[in-house]
């Protein structure tokens, strides 16, 4: 620069450099820091002559850019003049380097700024965005705001620098909501579009579950009406025809047998007819529900159509108990039904098939049972047929003694015989057994061997067991008038202690009758105390408990277990007969029975030797230790009036024997 | 009982789905602001870019003085 600058030449040369695009409110000259030239110099003329050196805050820019050797911007600042600005400092050396002096321009930067587009260049983008700038006197980010909102800054803006001589500015913009994120009802169309849509395939799988759903619910009912008939609910005849398949399967690899029974309700196509359809069906259901609860839970009963029904029995002992499984049945179906505001009465016809004698295969054993059920028709209704012949002798025989037993208790052809039990060391009468004698008016006196089995099966023998019970009560304030010893053995079969309440009963009738309960004694078989049977076990405890002796009968013959008889309250045991053959000749069954007489001595229980036949056997027995002697030595079972006159007579002639 | 798992089963499905849809409207408020940020961000190059030249063209005025 020259230094000889005149005012008149500054001013020209500012006029041409300073065009009116640019935002220079003045131009100041200062050689050797001393303002001398200003341009315009209107309203400035004040500063002419100012030394920088004495103004210190100036100065320090000054010395900044002298330092940088390059243009320094200041401010914005306030200015002398009023309003802000900001100053450009630019240092002017000479060619050796020296510093010549300063030249300022004061910039307007606002209208700067504003024509930079900074205030917003169209409606629509002040709309989207907010300018900032900061780095006052070019400190860049560590500087104050120049211009804008400083919250912009806090908002994570886009930033850009604006490179300066020296030093820098920070441009920014943010969005005038503060947040970049655009607000989410903005996308209500996408919300709603989705919503929409997993609303759709919510209601389509719903709807697929709920057709699932029925379709299941039919396919379980097409398949229940497949296998069920639909009226009773029992099985089919489809159904049953499998079922005995199966049965047939399991029978032949265990050699079992399983019997058949059709059943076909008499005259039930007259009751249709004259009360109904609908009095029809209701008298089926009940009949169904009857012939299944007269049935064991295995055995398995099924409608074959119309007035047909068949039952399968599985796992039968004997071919018979079909016989009384029928019976039963026919019994349930006797009490009238209330039909349709009528009573009704009908009666069943059965057919019974049995495997494998009737047919080893599921049609021939159906064809069978009708045809034995036909035949059970034919012979009077109301009654039940077998198809095989020997099978149907035989259950009518036994059919036949059923109700002759019942016919004879009724009649009083049934009496209690008594057998005296002597004491073996001092032989006198000790006790009696009482047994059952049948008088019957054509056979005679028939044996209980013949009759009681028969009884056990057809549970006649409750009736029995109770009727000999009570006789001997009778009979006992018989023999203790006449002076006799007063205990009375009764037999119970294991068949009576299927009752629960049995023992209750028997005590009742023993209280009921004034017979002191010691002085009855009740004669069980082994088999009765056999581990699984808990039930009967905790009757006999009872029995034993309230007074009532217990005694084994036909000892040696069974399981002859000596722990149950250690565990059961047992007083005595009765060796069975089939030990006294031979006896005393024969050695080994001596020392048989010799050792059974030890053992019950040594558990302490009372010995009595059955079947005793002649003097030698008592003899031998009493010297063996036995206890308690019966047999037709002393005396057969004979009545209660002839006992009395036996003990006479015998008391009579014991006298020698004890001598 | 099959019903009540029906319904569950169906309600379930409706809150998946709007979990799912959730997801994607925040991925396209993602988007969305990304290509704001991008695109005020060449609107701020632009504005740098004035405000340096027209800087530039009055410190040029204070250069022609000194020369």
């Amino acid at each position: 620069m020259n230094p000889e600058l005149d005012a008149e030449r500054f001013r020209r040369l500012s006029e041409e450099l300073i065009s009116d695009d640019l935002h220079v409110r003045h131009v100041a000259v200062a050689p050797n820091l001393v303002i001398k030239h200003i341009y315009p110099l209107a309203g400035n003329e004040g500063a002419i002559g100012l030394d920088y050196r004495t103004t210190p805050d100036q100065y320090a820019s000054i010395a900044a850019a002298i330092n940088a050797q390059d243009i320094v911007i200041n401010g914005p600042l306030e200015l002398v003049q009023g309003g802000q600005a900001m100053i450009a400092r630019l240092p002017v050396f000479s060619e050796e380097g020296q510093l010549w002096g300063i030249i300022s321009q004061v910039i307007d930067h606002r209208s700067l700024l504003e024509d930079a587009g900074l205030f917003g260049t169209d409606a629509s983008t002040s709309q989207r965005l907010q300018f900032s700038l900061r780095g006052a006197n070019g400190t860049g980010l560590s500087g104050p705001v120049i211009f804008g909102n400083p919250m912009i800054w806090e908002q994570q803006p886009v930033t850009a620098s604006v490179n300066l001589p020296v030093g820098e500015w920070v441009l920014a913009a943010a969005p005038p909501r503060g947040e970049w994120e655009p607000p989410m009802y903005s996308y209500y169309w996408l919300w709603s579009l989705g919503t929409l849509l997993s609303l759709a395939i919510s209601l389509l799988i719903f709807n697929l579950l709920t057709s699932y759903r029925r379709l299941k619910h039919a396919f379980a009912t097409i398949s229940h009406q497949a296998r069920f008939d639909l009226l009773t609910g029992l099985p089919n005849r489809a159904s049953f025809m499998h079922y005995l398949r199966d049965q047939i399967e399991h029978c032949q690899r265990k050699q079992g047998k399983f019997a058949i029974l059709f059943i076909d309700l008499d005259h039930f196509k007259e009751i249709n007819d004259s009360l109904g359809h609908e009095a029809g069906d209701e008298l089926l259901l009940e009949a169904g529900h009857r012939i299944q609860s007269s049935l064991r839970a295995d055995d398995i009963v099924a409608r074959f159509g119309g007035d047909e029904f068949v039952v399968l029995l599985r796992d039968l002992a004997d071919p018979l108990d079909a016989e009384f499984l029928a019976d039963k049945i026919l019994g349930k179906l006797q009490p009238q039904f209330v039909v349709a505001g009528h009573d009704v009465a009908i009666q069943g016809s059965i057919g019974i098939a049995v495997f494998p004698e009737d047919g080893v295969n599921p049609s021939d054993l159906i064809k069978h049972a009708d045809l034995a059920m036909y035949a059970a028709k034919a012979a009077g209704r109301g009654t039940s047929y077998f198809y095989n012949d020997s099978l149907r002798n035989e259950a009518e025989a036994h059919i036949q003694l059923h109700h002759e037993i019942q016919r004879g208790l009724q009649a009083n052809q049934f009496s209690v015989y008594y057998q005296p039990v002597i004491d073996a060391a001092t032989r006198s009468l000790i006790s009696v057994e009482a047994l059952v004698r049948w008088n019957h008016p054509e056979y005679g006196v028939i044996s209980p061997v013949h009759f009681v089995p028969v009884a056990e099966k057809s549970g006649t023998i409750r009736e029995l067991g109770a009727f000999v019970l009570a006789q001997a009560c009778r009979d006992y304030h018989a023999f203790e008038a006449a002076g006799l010893p007063t205990r009375i053995s009764i037999n119970r079969s294991p068949r009576e202690f299927n009752d629960p309440k049995a023992s209750q009963h028997w005590l009742d009738q023993i209280d009921s009758a004034q017979v002191p309960r010691e002085s009855i004694i009740f004669e069980i078989t082994e088999s009765l105390l056999m581990p699984d049977r808990e039930r009967q076990h905790q009757m006999l405890r009872k029995l034993s408990d309230t007074g009532v002796r217990l005694s084994i009968d036909d000892f040696g013959t069974g399981y002859s277990s000596v722990t149950y008889l250690r565990r059961f309250p047992v007083s005595q045991i009765k060796i069975d007969r089939a030990f006294l053959h031979g006896l005393p000749e024969n050695q080994q069954q001596t020392a048989l029975v010799k050792a059974l007489i030890e053992m019950a001595q040594a558990l302490n229980l009372e010995v009595v030797a059955e079947g005793v036949e002649t003097e030698t056997q008592a003899n031998a027995l009493t010297a063996m230790g036995c206890d308690l002697l019966q047999g037709y030595y002393f005396s057969p079972p004979i009545p209660a009036n002839e006992l009395i006159a036996w003990h006479a007579k015998f008391a009579k002639s014991k006298a020698p024997n004890t001598r | 009982m099959f019903k009540t798992w029906s319904i569950i089963f169906a309600l379930a499905i409706f809150i998946t789905g709007q979990i799912l849809v959730t997801r994607f409207v925040a991925s396209e408020q993602q988007r969305d602001l990304e290509q704001l940020r991008f695109t005020s961000l060449q609107e701020l190059a632009t504005l740098r870019a004035r405000l340096e030249g027209l800087v530039n063209a009055n410190l040029m005025s204070m250069r022609g003085l000194r020369a």
